[in-house]
C-alpha cells in the first residue's frame, strides 16, 4: 500500500514528465520552424548559392559588414521572405482559430469552412472578379470585398452566439450559410466568363504569392495581419484556462467562475476576425483551420495552454513546407498551396486518426 | 511547471516579436537601390536618342522605357503573336508555359525559351532571373502583386490584350512604339483597317441580315444548357459587324446558357458551333461528326437545315487574327461578299513568318 505523500510525489512527477514532454515538442515544432524558414528562403528558380542567401539575409541586419549583390538581396528580401512570413502568419492564424472555433464549439468539425467564412470571402472575391462590384474600386477591390463577406458570415455567427444557442445550431447555421454562399457563388461562376471563372478558382485554391510589405503603414498585408496577430492571440493565449474549462461542459465552467457567453463571443469574434484577415488576402486555405488542431491535439492532448502555441507552430509548418513544395516541386510553374496543403496534410492526419482510433477528442 | 509555462511564454512573444521586427525593419536599403537604379536609368535615357519613351497601357497606366528593349517576357499567345507581328520574336528570353506546352504548334520558334510558369500565376524569381527590361501582361492577369514584385527589380509590367477588336490597333500602336517599331506596327494597322473598312462598306449597302445563333465551344449533349454569347461578348459584335443579327444579343449577361427550345422558337437563319480546337481540323470527320450531332438534337431537321449549321475553330475569331474571322463570317453571311477569307488569313500568317497550314480546316463546311 503506498502512502498519500508518496502518491501525491509520483502524480506530481508524471505530471510534471507530461508537461515537460509537451513542452519539449513545442519547442522541437519551434525549432523544425525555424529550420523550415531558413531553408524555404534559399530554394528557388533564381540560380542563387547558400552563401549568397545567407549573405543577402545577413546583410539587411549588418549593411555595413556584409554586401551582397542586388538581385540576389531582391530576390531573398522581396520575394522568398514575404511568402516565409505569410506562411508562418496565415498558418498560425489559421490554425489558432480553427482551435478556437472548435473549443468554443465543442464540436471537431468546427472551422473557418464549415462556419461559412471561407465561402463568405469565396464569393466576395468572385464578385469583385465577375461583376467587378465592390465596396471599394481599384486593386484593393478583391482584398475588401472577401474581408467585408467573411465579417459578414462572422457577424451572422456573433449575432447567434449572442442568443445562446447551442453550439449543435452554430455548427448548422453556420453550414447553412456555407451552402447559401456556395451557391452564390455558383451562380456567379455560371454567368462568368472562361477566365473569370479560372480566376475565382485559382483564388479558392489560395496562394501566398499576394505576400507584401511596405515601410509605410499599414506595412503592406503582412503589416495589416501581423498586427492582428500581435494583438489578438495573447488575448486568446490568456484565456487558455478558460477554454479548457469550457470543454468540461458549460455548467462546470461557470461553476469555475468562467463567463462562458462573454468568453464565447469574444474568442469566436477574434477567431472569424483573424481568419477574414488572412483568407482575404491569400484566398481559402481551409485545411490548416480543421486539421492542424487535430494533429496538435493526438500530439500534445487538449490542454489548450500548449494546445494554442503547438497548433499555431504545426499550422506555420504545415502551410510554410506545403508553400515551398507548391514553388519547387515543379518550378517554375506554381502549384496551389491549399492543394499542396491537403496532399500532404491528409495522409498524415487519417494515419494519426487511425492510430488513435478517435479517441482523443 | 510555473517554469516551463514560463519558458514557452517568452518562447511565443519572442517568435512574434521577431517576425513583426522582421516586417518592420526599416527599408533605407531598397530605397537607396531605388535611387541608385533611377540615376543609372535616366543616365542611360541621356545616352539613347528618343528616350525615354511613354505609353498609356490598357490598365491606364503610364509605362516609361528608359533604354531600347532587348529583352522581353510574355505571358500569353496574344502577346507573344503581337510581338512577332512587330518582327521582334528574338527579343523574347521568357514564356508563359502554356504558349509552349498547348501552341507550341504556332510558335516553333519559342519552343526553346525558357519557361516563367503559368500564364496567370508566374514565378517572379524565374522572370526577374532572365533580367527582361520589359514584361507584357493581359490587364487583369496576373494581379497586381506582378507589377509590385517586379518593381523591385526594375522591370515594368506592360498590359495589353489584344482581346478587344476596337482596341487591338491602338493596342499595336503602343507596342510598336516602345519596340521601336512603329514602321511594322502601322502596317499590320493598315492591313487590319483595309478589310475592316471594306466589310463596313459592304454590310452598309447590303440590306439583309441572317438571324444567327451562336454556340459556345463546350460539348452538344446537353440540351438544357447550351452555351452561347450575348451583348458585351467578342463573338456579338464579331456577328454585327459581319451584318448578321445575334438571337441572344439582348440575353441578360455576355455568356448565357439557353436551352434548346429557346432556340428553336427563335428560328434561325444559321447555327455557328465554335470549338477549341488546335489550329483547326485536319480533315472533315470531326467537324461533320459534332453537325451531325447538332442535327440530331431532337426537333433541330425540321425547324433548320442541315446546310445552315456550320462548326468553326476558334483560332481566328479572337485576337489579332480577328480580321480573318471578320472576313469569314461576313462571307458566311453573305455570299455574294468577294474577299477571301482564306487568302486573307494566308496574308496573316506570312505577315509573322509562318507557313499557312495547307489543306486544313477552319469551318466546316467550306464556304
Amino acid at each position: 500500500m503506498t502512502s498519500e505523500p508518496s502518491l501525491r510525489s509520483s502524480i506530481l512527477e508524471e505530471y510534471t514528465g507530461l508537461t515537460q514532454r509537451k513542452l519539449h515538442l513545442i519547442i522541437s515544432l519551434f525549432l523544425l520552424l525555424i529550420f523550415l524558414a531558413v531553408l524555404s528562403a534559399s530554394i528557388g528558380s533564381a540560380d542563387l548559392s547558400l552563401k549568397d542567401t545567407y549573405s543577402a539575409i545577413l546583410e539587411r541586419f549588418f549593411p555595413e559588414k556584409i554586401s551582397v549583390d542586388q538581385f540576389a538581396y531582391t530576390v531573398i528580401w522581396e520575394l522568398r521572405i514575404e511568402r516565409v512570413i505569410m506562411g508562418i502568419l496565415a498558418g498560425s492564424g489559421l490554425a489558432i482559430a480553427g482551435v478556437v472555433m472548435q473549443a468554443i464549439l465543442k464540436n471537431p468539425l468546427a472551422s473557418p469552412y464549415t462556419l461559412g467564412i471561407a465561402s463568405a470571402a469565396s464569393f466576395g472575391a468572385s464578385l469583385a472578379i465577375i461583376l467587378g462590384v465592390g465596396v471599394v474600386g481599384g486593386a484593393h477591390i478583391i482584398i475588401a470585398n472577401a474581408f467585408l463577406f467573411s465579417m459578414v458570415a462572422a457577424l451572422l455567427i456573433y449575432g447567434f452566439s449572442r442568443r445562446r444557442t447551442s453550439s449543435e445550431t452554430m455548427i448548422l447555421a453556420g453550414i447553412a450559410i456555407m451552402y447559401l454562399f456556395t451557391a452564390m457563388v455558383a451562380s456567379l461562376q455560371y454567368i462568368g466568363e472562361a477566365e473569370e471563372v479560372q480566376e475565382v478558382v485559382y483564388w479558392m485554391f489560395g496562394s501566398l504569392s499576394r505576400a507584401n510589405w511596405s515601410s509605410h503603414f499599414p506595412y503592406g498585408n503582412l503589416g495589416i495581419i501581423s498586427m492582428i496577430l500581435v494583438v489578438t492571440i495573447p488575448y486568446i493565449f490568456l484565456k487558455s484556462w478558460d477554454l479548457n474549462a469550457l470543454g468540461t461542459g458549460d455548467e462546470t465552467a461557470k461553476s469555475l467562475g468562467v463567463n462562458v457567453e462573454r468568453i464565447r463571443v469574444s474568442c469566436m469574434f477574434l477567431a472569424a476576425l483573424i481568419t477574414a484577415s488572412i483568407i482575404c488576402f491569400t484566398g481559402t486555405i481551409g485545411f490548416v483551420g480543421l486539421v492542424c488542431p487535430h494533429i496538435t491535439r493526438m500530439a500534445i492532448g487538449s490542454d489548450h495552454r500548449f494546445l494554442l502555441p503547438g497548433s499555431c507552430l504545426t499550422g506555420a509548418v504545415l502551410l510554410l513546407s506545403a508553400d515551398t513544395l507548391a514553388r519547387t516541386v515543379v518550378a517554375p510553374v506554381i502549384l496551389p498551396v491549399g492543394i499542396v496543403t491537403s496532399f500532404m496534410g491528409v495522409p498524415l492526419f487519417v494515419y494519426l486518426l487511425m492510430r488513435e482510433r478517435g479517441g482523443y477528442w | 511547471m510555473k517554469k516551463g509555462w514560463k519558458i514557452l511564454s517568452i518562447s511565443i512573444i519572442l517568435f512574434i516579436f521577431i517576425v513583426v521586427l522582421l516586417i518592420f525593419l526599416p527599408t533605407y536599403t531598397d530605397e537607396a537601390v531605388e535611387a541608385t537604379d533611377l540615376s543609372e536609368s535616366r543616365e542611360a535615357a541621356s545616352i539613347h536618342h528618343h528616350y525615354p519613351r511613354t505609353v498609356e497601357d490598357s490598365a491606364g497606366r503610364n509605362i516609361t522605357i528608359y533604354t531600347p528593349v532587348k529583352r522581353i517576357v510574355v505571358l500569353n499567345t496574344d502577346t507573344a503573336e503581337a510581338v512577332r507581328i512587330l518582327g521582334c520574336s528574338e527579343k523574347i528570353v521568357g514564356v508563359a508555359d502554356g504558349i509552349i506546352t498547348r501552341k507550341g504548334y504556332y510558335f516553333p520558334e519559342l519552343n526553346a525559351t525558357p519557361s516563367v510558369g503559368k500564364w496567370n500565376e508566374p514565378d517572379i524569381e524565374t522572370i526577374a532571373s532572365l533580367d527582361p527590361d520589359l514584361v507584357v501582361a493581359y490587364v487583369r492577369w496576373p494581379g497586381a502583386e506582378l507589377d509590385l514584385d517586379l518593381e523591385a527589380f526594375d522591370v515594368p509590367v506592360l498590359r495589353l490584350d489584344f482581346t478587344d477588336q476596337e482596341n487591338l490597333k491602338e493596342e499595336i500602336r503602343k507596342l510598336g512604339y516602345l519596340l521601336e517599331e512603329e514602321k511594322r506596327a502601322e502596317e499590320y494597322i493598315e492591313w487590319y483597317t483595309g478589310y475592316e473598312e471594306a466589310v463596313r462598306e459592304f454590310v452598309e449597302k447590303e440590306k439583309r441580315r441572317p438571324r444567327v445563333f451562336l454556340e459556345g465551344s463546350k460539348g452538344v449533349e446537353d440540351l438544357s444548357e447550351i452555351g452561347t454569347y450575348a451583348n458585351g461578348s467578342a463573338s456579338d459584335t464579331l456577328c454585327t459587324l459581319a451584318g448578321g443579327i445575334n438571337i441572344a444579343h439582348n440575353l441578360t449577361t455576355p455568356f448565357p446558357h439557353v436551352e434548346a427550345e429557346w432556340v428553336l422558337d427563335e428560328e434561325p437563319d444559321l447555327v455557328i458551333k465554335q470549338r477549341y480546337v488546335r489550329w483547326g481540323w485536319n480533315n472533315s470527320s470531326k467537324p461533320s461528326e459534332i453537325r451531325d450531332e447538332i442535327m440530331n438534337r431532337p426537333g433541330w431537321r425540321s425547324i433548320i437545315g442541315e446546310e445552315n449549321v456550320y462548326v468553326t475553330s476558334c483560332e481566328t475569331l479572337y485576337g489579332l487574327d480577328s480580321i480573318v474571322g471578320l472576313v469569314q463570317w461576313t462571307k458566311l453571311f453573305h455570299p455574294e461578299f468577294k474577299i477571301d477569307p482564306e487568302a486573307v488569313y494566308r496574308e496573316y500568317l506570312e505577315m509573322q513568318g509562318l507557313q499557312y497550314p495547307e489543306g486544313m480546316i477552319f469551318i466546316y463546311p467550306e464556304i
